[in-house]
């Protein structure tokens, strides 16, 4: 029998909105040296300076619609993504947007507040705010936050690269932690997404994440990685957050510039994907659909 | 072209073998794809998680 873990009720003095709007405006004065993400480039975006996302202090978006296609239990899911990104993989399936903050329409949050609890009258479970990388548009994201229902779930759709500051601000805001574990070595990182550090940035995020929400991780099956990417990760998964749910998903395409390597020019094979499941069956992880 | 964001959008992949890969999957084209291939056990829960105004 599969027992439900009890979910995690995160602890606050303030309700959330309150603490969304103060933490907003924190965020926004901190763009004055950007360090939101690992990357810490102490830019001042304020003053139109750019780092490595090249976001300024306006947030886009390019997407803002209920979605049905994440995990089973967070679905109907409103989904509002934001554009541009901190890091750059080549086989993004959303590149176009991810890797240009300029892509889409300016981000009014009350506007797409109205939205969001326009679905979530019309039945959408939660509220998912994704990219690009949320984690770089901070300011605005706690802003949007900050119009929504204090019992509305939120989900933070991330690539698990931010800061320890933006840890900080987004503590007590989010209800899931939806986490993303791309690559299960520093290598692959950098050659398919140019991201130095990665994996001890990764494991930073997800151990805290544990400790503060509800955290499901999420990983891409990327071709010819089962060994070098998902083996490691599922491993560590299985030593470090035991408990916590994985979604392993098989659905890559070769998207964007992923042709550039020539392992990621064709999908994930059948029997890929069986290896893969194999190796969670090893691990014993407790995979969701 | 200029993406409107208040249309709804999916996309979908179609392979030679007749596995379809989705991305952004909306409820009224989990639906569409349902009635496609009724057995298929990744879409039929999808399809049933209906918003009221799309049931
Ligand atoms: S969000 Fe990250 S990549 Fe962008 S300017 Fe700030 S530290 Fe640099």
């Amino acid at each position: 029998m599969i027992c439900n873990a009890p979910e995690k009720k995160i602890a606050r003095t303030q309700s959330r909105p309150a603490l969304a709007r103060e933490r907003a405006r924190i965020a926004r004065e901190l763009l004055a040296d950007c360090r939101l993400c690992a990357h810490d480039c102490g830019v001042n975006r304020l003053a139109g300076e750019t780092g490595l996302c090249h976001a300024t202090a306006e947030a886009r978006f390019f997407l803002a619609q209920t979605e049905v296609s994440d995990e089973l239990e967070l679905i109907p899911t409103f989904a509002v993504a934001l554009s541009g990104c901190d890091m750059r993989c080549d086989f993004c399936i959303t590149g176009k947007e991810s890797w240009n903050p300029r892509a889409g329409l300016g981000f009014s949050a009350a506007e797409i507040a109205e939205r969001a609890k326009a679905a979530l009258a019309d039945g959408a479970k939660t509220i998912m705010l994704l990219g690009g990388e949320p984690t770089i548009h901070l300011p605005a994201a706690l802003e949007f936050v900050s119009h929504l229902p204090a019992d509305a779930k939120l989900v933070w759709k991330t690539n698990a690269h931010g800061s320890a500051q933006a840890r900080e601000l987004l503590d007590g805001i989010f209800d899931v932690w939806l986490a993303d574990f791309k690559f299960g070595n520093n290598a692959c990182a950098q050659r398919l997404a140019k991201t130095p550090d990665y994996v001890r940035v990764v494991r930073d995020n997800l151990l805290w994440a544990n400790g503060h929400s509800e955290l499901i991780v999420r990983h891409l099956l990327l071709p010819g990685h089962v060994e070098c990417c998902w083996r490691p990760v599922a491993a560590w998964l299985a030593e470090n957050l035991p408990d916590v749910k994985v979604n392993l998903r098989s659905g890559f395409w070769p998207a964007w510039q992923a042709s550039r390597h020539a392992e990621l020019r064709h999908t994930v094979s059948v029997l890929e994907t069986q290896r893969a499941g194999d190796i969670a069956d090893e691990f014993g992880l407790p995979l969701i659909p | 072209m200029k993406k409107r964001t208040d249309e709804l959008n999916t996309e979908l992949l179609i392979l030679p073998d007749g596995r379809i890969l989705v991305q952004n999957l909306t409820q009224p084209m989990a639906e569409v794809l349902r009635q496609l291939n009724p057995r298929d056990q990744v879409i039929a829960p999808r399809a049933a998680k209906n918003t009221k105004r799309s049931s």
